[in-house]
C-alpha cells in the first residue's frame, strides 16, 4: 500500500517503471454469502474446491521501463481490465506481486472521484488532492486543467448539470495533468466526440513526449498503432505474446 | 508502525473529503449546518413531551431536555458512523475503484463526518444549560476522555463493519435492527442510576453506557453510575479496535472484488 506522498516520486533510475511477477487473482463464483465466513476464517489462502472459483488472471509476469508506450489487447473477458486494476492497486492479487516504482495516473472511471452537487471548480480541487496534488501545483495548473476540458463557462455550476461528454472532459483533463509517470489508460478514449479525441490524443502524445510510461488498454487498432510500441496480448487470463506491437496486433486479427 | 505513517501520508486527503461530505450536505440546503442541531433538537423535544409532560416521568433529573441532549448527539454519532461504515465501501465504489488510497480511510470518513457534525451541535448543549440555568459539574473535563474512548470504539466497529457490508448484503438491516435496540438499550432517556446496581453488569455489555454515562456527569453529578461503566467502555473500545485492525486486513482483498 503505497502512501499519497511517496507516490509522486519520479522512477529511481535503473529501475523498471513497472514490474509484475506471477500475478494472479482469483474470483468467487459463488453468490457472495457463501464467501464471507470462509475468506474470514481462512486467513486469505484459496481453501475452495476448484470448481468454485476462476482465475481471471494467473501467472503474468512482465516488466515495463520507463518512458515505454504498452498496449494490451485481448478479447472480452481476457482480463485487461483486471490487469489495468490490479496494477492500479485498486483491486489486491492473490498470487504474484505487481511493483509500480513511481505513481500512477489511473484512467479508469475517471468521473469516480466527481460529485454531482460541488461545482465544477470544487470538484476540480477535491479529484487533484485526491490523486495527490497539493494546493500549489493545483494552482500552477488550474487555468490548463479548465482550458483542456473546454468549461470555462460552467466552473460554478454543479457537476450534475454537466453534459456526459463535458463530464468525460473535465474528468480526464485533471488525471491528465496529474504528475504521476505512469499513465494508465482504459478505453477513455472510445468516448467523447471526434475534437475531443483528437485532443486526447495530442495529450497523450505530449505526455510520452514528456517521458511517461503508457500502458493502454484498447480495441482501437489505430490507437494502439499510434501510441504504443510494445503490445501485451493477453489470452484467457494468461499473457500470450509480448512483442512489438506489430506483431502483437498481427496474431491478435488473426485469432 | 507502517500503517500509522500511511495514516499520516492519508490525513490531508480524509480531512478533504470529510470536508467535502459536510459541504455536499450542507451544499443545497436552506439551513445549511444548523440541521446538524435542528434535528437531534427536536427529537429530544418529543421525548421531553413523551416523557416529562404526559407520561409524567420518574426518569432521570431537570432540566430533562439536558438530560437528554448530550446522550442522544452521542449517540447520533454511534448510528450514523456505524449505519454510514457498513455502506462507505459500496456506496463510493467508484472512488474506491479510481485512487490509490489505503482503503481504511473510507470507514474512518464516515466516523470523522459524523464526529464533525457531532461537534457542531455541541454548543445547543451548552445553550440549553444555559436557558435553564444550569452549571456543569467539574466532570466536564472528563469530556475529551469520553470523546476518545467513543471514537476508538467507532473506528474498531467500523473497520469491522465496511468490508462486512460489501461481502454480506445483509448487514445494513441486520445494523438497524442493533442500533435500534441499542437506542433503547443505552442510557439515553434514561440513566444508569435510574436502575437497580444489580443490572448494571447487564448493561455494561453495551459499550455506548459507560460512554454516555460520563458525558452526562458533565452536567449531572449524581446520575454518574461511577468509573466501571466507563472502564468497561474503555476495554471495550480498545477491544474493538484490534478486532477492527484484523478483520478489515483479512477481508479488504475478498471486499475489493465484490464492488
Amino acid at each position: 500500500m503505497q502512501s499519497p506522498h511517496t507516490m509522486r516520486r519520479p522512477v529511481p533510475p535503473g529501475r523498471p517503471a513497472l514490474a509484475v511477477e506471477g500475478l494472479g487473482i482469483h474470483f468467487s463464483r459463488h453468490r457472495r454469502r457463501a464467501l464471507f465466513l470462509r475468506e474470514l476464517l481462512s486467513r486469505g489462502k484459496d481453501t475452495a474446491p476448484d470448481r468454485s472459483s476462476f482465475w481471471p488472471l494467473r501467472d503474468v509476469s512482465f516488466s515495463v521501463q520507463p518512458g515505454e508506450a504498452v498496449g494490451v489487447l485481448g478479447v472480452n473477458g481476457s482480463g485487461k481490465s483486471t490487469l489495468l486494476r490490479l496494477i492500479a492497486g485498486v483491486l489486491l492479487p492473490d498470487e504474484g506481486r505487481v511493483e509500480v516504482n513511481g505513481g500512477v495516473a489511473p484512467l479508469i472511471e475517471i468521473t469516480g472521484g466527481f460529485a454531482g452537487e460541488l461545482t465544477g471548480r470544487e470538484n476540480i480541487a477535491v479529484v487533484s488532492a485526491l490523486h495527490g496534488l497539493d494546493k500549489g501545483q493545483l494552482a500552477e495548473r488550474f487555468d490548463a486543467i479548465v482550458g483542456f476540458a473546454d468549461i470555462a463557462d460552467f466552473l460554478d455550476t454543479p457537476f450534475r448539470h454537466y453534459s456526459s461528454g463535458m463530464r468525460v472532459r473535465l474528468a480526464f483533463s485533471v488525471i491528465a495533468h496529474l504528475d504521476e509517470p505512469i499513465l494508465l489508460v482504459d478505453e477513455v478514449l472510445a468516448v467523447g466526440d471526434k475534437r475531443f479525441r483528437a485532443r486526447c490524443h495530442e495529450m497523450i502524445d505530449a505526455l510520452l513526449a514528456a517521458g511517461r510510461t503508457l500502458f493502454l488498454v484498447s480495441h482501437s487498432e489505430a490507437d494502439l498503432r499510434r501510441f504504443c510500441t510494445r503490445g501485451l496480448l493477453l489470452e484467457k487470463g494468461a499473457l500470450a505474446l509480448d512483442g512489438p506491437i506489430e506483431e502483437v496486433l498481427e496474431r491478435y486479427l488473426a485469432t | 508502525m507502517r500503517a500509522l505513517n500511511d495514516l499520516r501520508a492519508a490525513f490531508p486527503v480524509l480531512r478533504l473529503l470529510v470536508r467535502r461530505d459536510l459541504k455536499v450536505r450542507y451544499a443545497d440546503s436552506f439551513l445549511g449546518w444548523l440541521w446538524s442541531f435542528v434535528e437531534p433538537l427536536s427529537f429530544a423535544a418529543i421525548f421531553y413531551v413523551v416523557f416529562s409532560v404526559l407520561l409524567d416521568r420518574g426518569l432521570g433529573q431537570d432540566p430533562y431536555i439536558l438530560f437528554m441532549l448530550p446522550a442522544l448527539l452521542a449517540w447520533q454519532w454511534t448510528a450514523g458512523s456505524l449505519s454510514g461504515a457498513a455502506k462507505s465501501l459500496t456506496k463510493d465504489k467508484r472512488l474506491v475503484g479510481a485512487v490509490r488510497l489505503p482503503r481504511y480511510i473510507w470507514p474512518l470518513r464516515t466516523v470523522m463526518v459524523k464526529a464533525c457534525e457531532f461537534f457542531l451541535a455541541l454548543p445547543v448543549v451548552v445553550l440549553v444549560a444555559a436557558l435553564f440555568g444550569h452549571a456543569p459539574t467539574p466532570m466536564l473535563l472528563a469530556l475529551p476522555l469520553a470523546v476518545l474512548i467513543q471514537a476508538t470504539l467507532l473506528v474498531g466497529l467500523s473497520l469491522v463493519l465496511s468490508p462486512i457490508g460489501v461481502l454480506v448484503t445483509d448487514t445494513s438491516n441486520v445494523l438497524a435492527l442493533v442500533l435500534r435496540l441499542g437506542f433503547y438499550g443505552s442510557p439515553i432517556f434514561w440513566g444508569l442510576s435510574d436502575v437497580p446496581e444489580r443490572y448494571h453488569a447487564f448493561l455494561m455489555i453495551n459499550p455506548m453506557a459507560g460512554v454516555i454515562d460520563l458525558y452526562r456527569a458533565a452536567w449531572f453529578a449524581d446520575t454518574f453510575a461511577g468509573w466501571a461503566p466507563v472502564l468497561a467502555s474503555g476495554g471495550a473500545a480498545v477491544l474493538a479496535l484490534v478486532l477492527g485492525a484484523l478483520v478489515f486486513r483479512r477481508l479488504e482483498r475478498p471486499a475489493l472484488k465484490e464492488l
